[in-house]
C-alpha cells in the first residue's frame, strides 16, 4: 500500500521538476510549490504512516491506544508546512515583481548582464 | 542561560527593532545595544565553555533526546563569538552610512540569530528551522535593494536555495524514519547501530548534497554569485561572512561528530569536490573586475579549503577546519567592508572605473593589504595558520595532490588580490574628481580597523585559539588517528 | 628626473641611515663580544611544534653583515636619489621593513619563521618595485616579481613542510641533523624540488630569471639593495644552508649545477641584447646568481668557500655599479648606453667609482682560483662534464668583464657622439656610497685576509669538512693566472665586439616569442581566457540552466552516496482497511501533478497544482493526522488564491512556443525515480519508537495536553515553533518593502501615463 503512495510521490516530484525547469516563470514557481508540498510529504513519510489512530488522547483515557500514528513527524510536518507557506507566499510576490522583464526566467539578466568583450565582463553602472 | 542568550538577544533585538520601525533613531540605538549585548553574551558563552568544556541546555527542561538541545563546545563557541563580532562590526559600519530601510535592522538581526542558532542547534530538525529563518532573512535583505535587479537576484537565490532546503527537509525526515532520532547525540549512537549503519549513507549523502548547496560547493554555487553582488556592502559582509560558513560548519559537525561512520569513499569524493570548488571559485574571481563579484567568488574558493579540511576527516583536520572557519568569517567579512570603503572613496565598484587609492589613503591601503594577504595565507596572519593546518594534515595523510592544489590556489588568490591592488590602489584614478577619501565615515574606519586588529593579533599569536579549538575537535572522527603528535 | 635638475643632497633625510647603522654596529659588537653560533628560541605555537627559533652561525653572520653594511650605504644613497621626490617617505618606511625581513630570513631556524620573513621580503619588494605606480610597466613588473617569487615561496613552504615531516622537527638545524635518516624516503625528491622552486624563483634562476631585469623599474637604490646585493641572494643562502644535508645527493647536485650553468650562460647571452645600462647590470646579476647556484651544487668543499666568497664579492662590486647607473640616470635622464658616453668630464667622481667597481668585477676570477683548483682535481674522473663546466664559467666571467667594461669604461671614457645638454655631477650622498663600497671591494681583493675570518666561518657552515690547509692550497697561482688571463682576454674581445654582437643577437626574434618570459605572458593571458570561459560557462545568468545543473549535481551526489552504502529497496505488502481513502488521495495528487504537464492555461495549471496539495491533505486525514490535513488544506487554498491574484502580473506566457523538453524530462524522471528509491529504501530500516512512545506517555502527565501533536509543538519542541513564528514574521517584513515599492512604482507608472 505504501508503494502506491511512494509511486505517487515519485511521479509528483517528476512533474514538479519538469514544471520548475519550464521557460515560464509562473510555472517555475508553481513547480517549486508542488515540490514543497511533496517534500513535506516525504518528511511525513519518516513516521511510517499507515495507522488511522490520531495521536490525541481521549478525555478520561490514560494514554494513547496501541498502534497510534507517530506524532513527531506530524508536528515537524506542521512546522514545515507553515514555513514553506511563508516562503512561497513571499516568492509569489517576488516573482510577480521580477516578471516585469518578461516571464521567461532566462531573460532575468538585470543582475547578470550579457558579456560583450572578449575576456572581460561588462561594466555595470549602478 | 549562557547557551540560549546569544540566540535570544538578536531575536529580541529584531522584534524590538521591528516595533521601532517608525522611529529610525530609536532603532539605531537598539541595534547598537543589541550588537554590544550579543558580543558580551558570546564572551560569556566562551568563558563558560572554557571552564566546563561543553554546555548544553534543553528549553523547557525536558530530558535529552526528547526536547530540543542547544549545545556549545569550543568549536561552536568560537563561531558564535566570530558571528557576534561580525554583527557588531557591521552595525558600527552601517550606522554611519546614512538612512536605511526600516526593515533592514530586524532582518539583519534575524540572519545573525539564525546563524548563531545553527551553530548551537544539536537537533536535526531544529537545524532546518534555523536554516529557513536564515533563508528568509537573506531573501528579505536581498529584496531590500529594490528595483528589477534586486528582484531578479532574489528570485534566483530563492529558487536555487529552495532546492537545497527541500532536499534537506526530505533528508531529515528520512533520517528520522531510519534512526528514530533527531538529537545529535542520540543520532550518533543510532548511526553506529549495525542494523542501521550500512544502509544509512544514502540519507547522509542526501543531507550532504543539501548542505553542499548551502555551503556553495562546486557545481552547486550558482545562487551565490548570481545574487550576492546586489546587496549593499555592509550586508554583503554579514551574509558573505556567515552564510556559507555556517553550512560548512554544520557539515563538519554532522560528518565528524554525528555520522562518524560515513564511508571513506564519500569523504574522498568530498575532497575532490573541494578541489574543484577552490579552483572554480578562484577562476571566477580572476574573471571579474567588479570588486563585489571578485570577493563573492572568493567565498566559493575559500569554501573549498573548508571542504578539504572536512574531507581529511581526522580530529586534527577538524581542528584545522574550525580554525580556518574562524579566520574566514573575520577576514572575508572584513574584506567586504574594506571594498565598501574603497567604493565609497573611489566612486565605483568596477576596477576599470577606479584607482588612485594608494596615494589617496595610506590607511585604507594598509588595511586592504593586511586582509588581502590574510586571504592569500601569508604569515603572520590567521589565513596562514588556517591554510597551514589544512596543508599539514593533507601532507600527513599523503594527500600531496590535494595539498599542492591548495597551495596553487593560494597563488591564484594572490593574482586576483594583486589585480585589486594594481587597479584600485596603484593605477591613477581615471576620473580624479570622483576620488574622495574623505567620504569614508568614522564608523567604517572603526569597524574595519577593529576586525583587522583582531586578525593580526590572532595571527601573531595563534596558540590560544588553536589550543581552545583543539579541545573541541578532539572527539571528532573518534575512529581516526589524528595526524598531530 | 630630467637632466640638470637638482634637488639637493637629501641630507635632511639622512636620519634613516641610523636604522641600518645601528643594526650594523650591534652586529659588529656582537661578533667581537660573543662567539658564534648564537641561538635563542621563544615559544610561538607549541601545540604545533613551532617556535620563534633563531640560529645565527657564520653563514648567517656573513649575510647579516652584508645586509646591514650595504644597507647603510644604500640608505645613504637613497636619501640623495629620492631627494625632493614625492612619496619618498613610503620608501623610507618600506626599506627598513625589508631590511628587517632579510635579517629575519637569514637568522631564522624555524621553517615557518623562515617562510614568514621570506614572504615579507617578496611583499616589500613588490611595494618598492611598484614605486612609480602610475607607470603601467612598473605595475606589471611589480606584479610579475610578486607572483613569481611568492609562487615559489608557496612551493617552498610545501617542501619545507615535507622536510619537517620527514625529520620530525620544524627547525632547519634539526632537519639538517636528521637528514642522513631520510635519504631513502620516497618523498625526498619532491621535497627538494619544491624547496628549490622557492630558492630558484627568489634567486632568479632559469626559467624564472626574467622577473629580475623587469624589476629594474624600481628606484635605483632599491635595485642595488634588493635586486643585486641582498634579496636575490636569499635563494642562494637557502641552498647554502641546506647544502650540508644534501651535498652527497646526485639529484641535488645535478639540479643545482644544471640550473646554475644554464642560468649563467643564458643570462650572459641576454646581457648582450640589452641597451639599458640597468638592465645590462641586472642580466649580469642573474649570470652571477647562476654561477653561485652552480658553485653551491658542486660537491667539493672548496666550492662552498668559493660560493661564499663570490656571494660577498658580487654584492661589493655590483651595488656600486648600480648606484653609478642611477647617478647617470639621475644626471642625464637616460640609461641607454648609446646616448651616454664620455661622461667623465661631467661626472668625475661617478666615473672613479665605476672604474673601481669595474676593476673589482673584472678581477673577480681571483675568487675562482678556489674553484678551478677543485675542478682540476676532480677532472681526472669526470673530465668531459667538468671541462665543459669550466668553459661555461670562463665564458660567463668573460661576459662579466665585458659588462664591467661597458659600465665603467664605455660610458665614461667613450667618444662623445651626441651632445646631451648640461650634465652636472650628482650630490655627495649619491657619490660617497658607491665610492666607499668600491674601495672596500678593491681592498678585499688586494688584502683578502680582511674578510677571511667571516668568509671562512661562513664556508665552514656550508662545508664542515673544509680545513684551512685546503684554503691556502687553493691559492694556486699558475692556475689562477691562466684563468684570469683567459677570462680577461675573451672579455675584452667581447667588449670590443659588443655592438656587433648586440645587433646580431637583437635580431633573433624567436627569443622574445618563445622564451620563459613569453611563457609567463602566455600563462597570464591564458588565465584570463580560461577564467572567462569557465565563468561564462558556469555563471551564465540563465536561471533554468542554473536549476538544471544544480539539480543534476544534487542527483549525482546522492547516487554516489547510494552506491557507497548498502541498498535495500523493500516493498511491504501492508494493506489497511482504509486503503480506499489512500487510493483516492493518491489519485487526486496524481491527477493534479500529471495534468500540470499538459495544461496550457496558467490558471488551470494553478488549480491542478492545488489538487496536489488537497490530495496531500486528504492523505493526512486518513493517516491519523487531522491537524495536518486541516493546515495543509488552508495553506494550499491561500496559496492558490494569492497566486491567482498575482497571475496577471506575469504578463504574456512564453511557454506556448515550447515543445517537449526531453532533457528536462530525463532530469525530472531521474528525480522522481530517486525519490521512489529513497522512500523504498526507508522501508528496510527497523522502526525505533522510543520518541513517539515517550511523547505519548508524557503529554498528559507532564504537559497537560490531550493532543500529542499540539503538545510537541507548543511544549516539547517549542524552539521549532519559535523559529517557525520568526520565519513567518520575517516573510512579512521581507515582503513589506517589496509591496510598498511595487505600489510606488505603479503609482509612478500611472502618473506617467502607461499602465504597468
Amino acid at each position: 500500500m505504501n508503494l502506491l503512495l511512494i509511486l505517487t510521490l515519485g511521479i509528483g516530484v517528476a512533474a514538479g521538476v519538469y514544471l520548475m525547469l519550464s521557460r515560464d516563470l509562473f510555472r517555475l514557481v508553481v513547480g517549486l510549490a508542488i515540490l514543497g508540498s511533496l517534500a513535506n510529504m516525504i518528511l511525513f513519510m519518516g513516521g511510517r504512516p499507515g495507522s488511522l489512530i490520531a495521536p490525541v488522547i481521549e478525555k478520561g483515557a490514560e494514554g494513547l491506544p496501541a498502534g497510534f500514528a507517530d506524532p513527531l513527524p506530524q508536528a515537524l510536518t506542521l512546522t514545515a508546512i507553515v514555513i514553506g507557506f511563508a516562503l512561497l507566499a513571499f516568492a509569489l510576490v517576488l516573482a510577480a515583481r521580477a516578471a516585469r522583464n518578461g516571464a521567461d526566467p532566462d531573460r532575468l539578466r538585470a543582475s547578470e548582464p550579457k558579456p560583450h568583450e572578449a575576456v572581460k565582463p561588462p561594466i555595470e553602472d549602478w | 542561560m549562557q547557551v540560549v542568550l546569544p540566540l535570544l538577544i538578536p531575536l529580541l533585538t529584531a522584534l524590538l527593532a521591528a516595533l521601532a520601525m517608525p522611529r529610525p533613531r530609536l532603532q539605531r540605538g537598539l541595534g547598537q545595544l543589541g550588537g554590544v549585548a550579543l558580543v558580551l553574551s558570546a564572551l560569556w558563552l566562551l568563558q563558560g565553555v572554557m571552564a566546563q568544556g561543553r554546555l548544553s541546555v534543553i528549553l523547557g527542561g525536558w530530558p535529552a533526546p526528547f526536547g530540543i538541545e542547544l549545545a556549545a563546545d569550543p568549536l561552536s563557541a568560537v563561531l558564535v563569538m566570530a558571528a557576534a563580532l561580525l554583527a557588531l562590526a557591521v552595525r558600527v559600519y552601517s550606522d554611519d552610512h546614512g538612512s536605511s530601510e526600516p526593515t533592514r535592522l530586524p532582518l539583519e538581526q534575524g540572519v545573525v540569530a539564525a546563524a548563531i542558532a545553527i551553530t548551537l542547534a544539536a537537533d536535526l530538525f531544529n537545524l532546518y528551522v534555523w536554516f529557513e529563518l536564515m533563508l528568509m532573512g537573506v531573501l528579505g535583505l536581498l529584496a531590500l535593494g529594490g528595483g528589477q535587479r534586486a528582484a531578479e537576484a532574489t528570485l534566483k537565490y530563492f529558487a536555487l536555495s529552495l532546492l537545497g532546503t527541500l532536499l534537506m527537509l526530505a533528508a531529515i525526515g528520512l533520517i528520522y524514519g531510519a534512526t528514530g532520532h533527531l538529537n545529535f547525540t542520540a543520532l550518533s549512537q543510532a548511526a553506529r547501530d549495525p542494523a542501521i549503519a550500512p544502509a544509512l549513507p544514502l540519507y547522509v549523502g542526501l543531507l550532504l548534497a543539501a548542505l553542499l548547496l548551502k555551503a556553495g560547493a562546486f557545481p552547486l554555487f550558482a545562487w551565490l554569485p548570481a545574487s550576492y553582488h546586489t546587496l549593499p556592502l555592509p550586508l554583503l559582509a554579514l551574509i558573505g561572512g556567515l552564510l556559507t560558513k555556517v553550512a560548512a560548519y554544520v557539515l563538519l559537525r554532522l560528518l565528524g561528530d554525528v555520522f562518524v561512520l560515513t564511508p571513506a569513499a564519500l569523504l574522498e569524493g568530498l575532497g575532490w569536490l573541494a578541489l574543484a570548488t577552490m579552483i572554480s571559485g578562484v577562476l571566477g574571481a580572476a574573471y571579474h573586475w567588479d570588486l563585489r563579484r571578485i570577493l563573492a567568488f572568493h567565498i566559493v574558493s575559500q569554501i573549498g579549503y573548508l571542504l578539504l579540511g572536512i574531507a581529511l576527516a581526522t580530529s586534527a583536520a577538524a581542528s584545522a577546519t574550525a580554525f580556518f572557519l574562524l579566520h574566514n568569517i573575520l577576514v572575508k567579512a572584513n574584506l567586504f567592508l574594506i571594498i565598501g570603503l574603497m567604493i565609497l572613496a573611489a566612486g565605483h565598484h568596477d576596477l576599470r572605473r577606479i584607482g588612485g587609492l594608494y596615494p589617496g589613503s595610506v590607511l585604507l591601503a594598509l588595511l586592504f593589504f593586511v586582509n588581502a594577504f590574510a586571504l592569500v595565507g601569508v604569515p603572520p596572519t590567521t589565513g596562514f595558520w588556517g591554510k597551514f593546518l589544512i596543508l599539514r594534515e593533507a601532507f600527513e595523510q599523503g594527500r600531496y595532490l590535494w595539498g599542492g592544489v591548495a597551495l596553487g590556489v593560494g597563488l591564484l588568490t594572490l593574482y586576483s588580490m594583486s589585480k585589486i591592488w594594481l587597479e584600485g590602489f596603484w593605477k591613477a584614478h581615471p576620473d580624479p574628481e570622483r576620488l574622495n577619501t574623505a567620504a569614508i565615515p568614522l564608523g567604517g574606519w572603526l569597524a574595519v580597523s577593529g576586525l583587522t586588529l583582531l586578525i593580526v593579533l590572532i595571527g601573531l599569536y595563534p596558540e590560544p585559539a588553536i589550543r581552545f579549538i583543539d579541545a573541541g575537535s578532539a572527539g571528532f572522527w573518534p575512529a581516526s588517528s589524528g595526524g598531530r603528535p | 628626473m630630467h637632466a640638470g635638475e637638482q634637488h639637493g643632497s637629501g641630507a635632511n633625510d639622512l636620519w634613516v641611515v641610523l636604522i641600518p647603522l645601528s643594526a650594523f654596529a650591534l652586529l659588529a659588537w656582537g661578533l667581537t663580544a660573543y662567539s658564534l653560533p648564537w641561538t635563542f628560541a621563544l615559544p610561538w605555537a607549541p601545540s604545533l611544534g613551532i617556535e620563534l627559533a633563531f640560529h645565527i652561525d657564520g653563514l648567517s653572520a656573513q649575510m647579516l653583515a652584508l645586509i646591514t653594511g650595504i644597507g647603510v650605504l644604500v640608505f645613504t644613497y637613497a636619501c640623495g636619489y629620492l631627494a625632493g621626490k614625492p612619496r619618498r617617505g613610503r620608501v623610507y618606511f618600506v626599506l627598513p621593513l625589508f631590511m628587517l625581513a632579510m635579517m629575519g630570513a637569514v637568522s631564522a631556524d624555524d621553517v615557518i619563521l623562515l617562510f614568514l620573513f621570506w614572504e615579507m621580503t617578496s611583499i616589500t619588494s613588490f611595494l618598492l618595485v611598484g614605486f612609480n605606480h602610475e607607470d603601467p610597466h612598473a605595475r606589471a613588473s611589480a606584479r610579475q616579481a610578486l607572483l613569481i617569487t611568492m609562487g615559489g615561496g608557496l612551493a617552498m613552504l610545501g617542501g619545507l613542510l615535507l622536510l619537517a615531516q620527514m625529520a620530525g622537527v620544524y627547525t632547519l638545524s634539526g632537519i639538517i641533523a636528521a637528514a642522513p635518516g631520510f635519504m631513502d624516503d620516497p618523498r625526498l625528491h619532491l621535497a627538494i624540488t619544491l624547496v628549490l622552486l622557492g630558492a630558484f624563483t627568489k634567486s632568479a634562476q632559469f626559467p624564472f630569471h626574467f622577473w629580475l631585469p623587469n624589476a629594474m623599474s624600481a628606484p635605483t637604490p632599491v635595485s642595488a639593495y634588493l635586486h643585486s646585493a641582498t634579496m636575490v641572494k636569499l635563494g642562494i643562502y637557502l641552498m647554502l644552508r641546506l647544502d650540508p644535508a644534501f651535498n652527497d645527493l646526485l639529484f641535488w647536485e645535478v639540479l643545482l649545477v644544471g640550473t646554475g650553468a644554464i642560468t649563467a650562460l643564458w643570462a650572459s647571452v641576454l646581457a648582450l641584447r640589452e641597451r639599458d645600462l640597468k638592465r645590462i647590470l641586472a642580466r649580469s646579476t642573474v649570470a652571477a646568481l647562476g654561477t653561485l647556484t652552480l658553485l653551491v651544487g658542486l660537491p667539493s668543499p672548496g666550492a662552498g668557500l668559493a660560493a661564499v666568497a663570490f656571494l660577498f664579492a658580487h654584492a661589493v662590486y655590483k651595488a656600486p655599479l648600480f648606484m653609478v647607473a642611477g647617478n647617470i640616470d639621475h644626471a642625464t635622464g637616460t640609461r641607454i648606453i648609446d646616448k651616454v658616453t664620455g661622461l667623465r668630464r661631467y661626472m668625475p667622481w661617478s666615473a672613479a667609482a665605476a672604474l673601481l667597481a669595474g676593476l673589482s668585477m673584472a678581477g673577480l676570477p681571483l675568487a675562482f682560483g678556489f674553484v678551478s683548483k677543485d675542478l682540476m682535481s676532480i677532472a681526472k674522473s669526470e673530465a668531459d662534464l667538468l671541462a665543459l663546466l669550466s668553459w661555461t664559467l670562463v665564458l660567463v666571467n668573460a661576459t662579466a668583464v665585458a659588462v664591467a667594461a661597458v659600465a665603467a669604461v664605455r660610458v665614461f671614457w667613450g667618444r662623445v657622439e651626441t651632445p646631451i645638454g648640461p650634465v652636472r655631477e650628482v650630490p655627495w650622498t649619491m657619490l660617497a656610497p658607491p665610492l666607499f663600497i668600491a674601495l672596500l671591494g678593491i681592498e678585499f681583493e688586494i688584502v683578502p685576509h680582511l674578510a677571511d675570518p667571516l668568509l671562512i666561518a661562513a664556508a665552514g657552515v656550508v662545508s664542515p669538512d673544509l680545513r684551512s690547509v685546503e684554503i691556502s692550497a687553493s691559492y694556486d697561482l699558475s692556475t689562477l693566472f691562466s684563468a684570469l688571463g683567459l677570462t680577461a682576454g675573451i672579455g675584452i674581445l667581447l667588449y670590443i665586439a659588443w655592438d656587433r654582437l648586440h645587433d646580431r643577437l637583437h635580431r633573433i626574434h624567436w627569443l622574445d616569442r618563445y622564451g620563459p618570459e613569453a611563457t609567463y605572458d602566455f600563462l597570464l593571458h591564458g588565465l584570463a581566457r580560461l577564467a572567462a570561459w569557465h565563468t561564462r560557462a558556469l555563471q551564465h545568468g540563465r536561471l533554468s540552466g542554473y536549476l538544471r545543473l544544480t539539480l543534476a549535481a544534487l542527483i549525482a551526489i546522492t547516487v554516489f552516496a547510494a552506491w557507497q552504502g548498502e541498498g535495500r529497496l523493500t516493498v511491504d505488502g501492508y494493506w489497511p482497511d482504509h486503503a480506499w481513502a489512500w487510493l483516492v488521495a493518491c489519485s487526486v495528487m496524481l491527477a493534479g501533478a500529471l495534468s500540470t504537464l499538459f495544461l496550457q492555461d496558467r490558471l488551470a495549471l494553478l488549480m491542478a497544482s492545488g489538487l496536489v496539495g488537497y490530495g496531500a491533505a486528504l492523505l493526512f486525514l486518513f493517516a491519523g493526522a487531522p491537524d495536518l490535513a486541516f493546515t495543509q488544506f488552508m495553506v494550499e487554498t491561500i496559496l492558490v488564491v494569492v497566486a491567482a491574484a498575482v497571475l496577471p502580473r506575469f504578463g504574456a506566457d512564453p511557454y506556448r512556443a515550447e515543445g517537449t523538453r526531453w532533457g528536462d524530462l530525463a532530469l525530472a524522471v531521474a528525480a522522481g525515480l530517486g525519490v521512489i528509491a529513497l522512500l523504498l529504501h526507508l522501508q528496510g530500516f527497523p522502526v525505533d519508537s522510543t520518541l513517539p512512545e515517550w511523547f505519548a506517555g508524557q503529554a498528559l502527565p507532564a504537559a497537560q495536553g490531550h493532543n500529542v501533536v499540539n503538545v510537541i509543538i507548543v511544549d516539547f519542541r517549542a524552539l521549532d515553533t519559535l523559529g517557525e513564528i520568526a520565519v513567518v514574521a520575517f516573510s512579512l517584513l521581507a515582503a513589506l518593502p517589496l509591496l510598498r515599492r511595487d505600489k510606488g512604482a505603479r503609482d509612478h507608472a500611472e502618473r506617467a501615463g502607461n499602465p504597468p
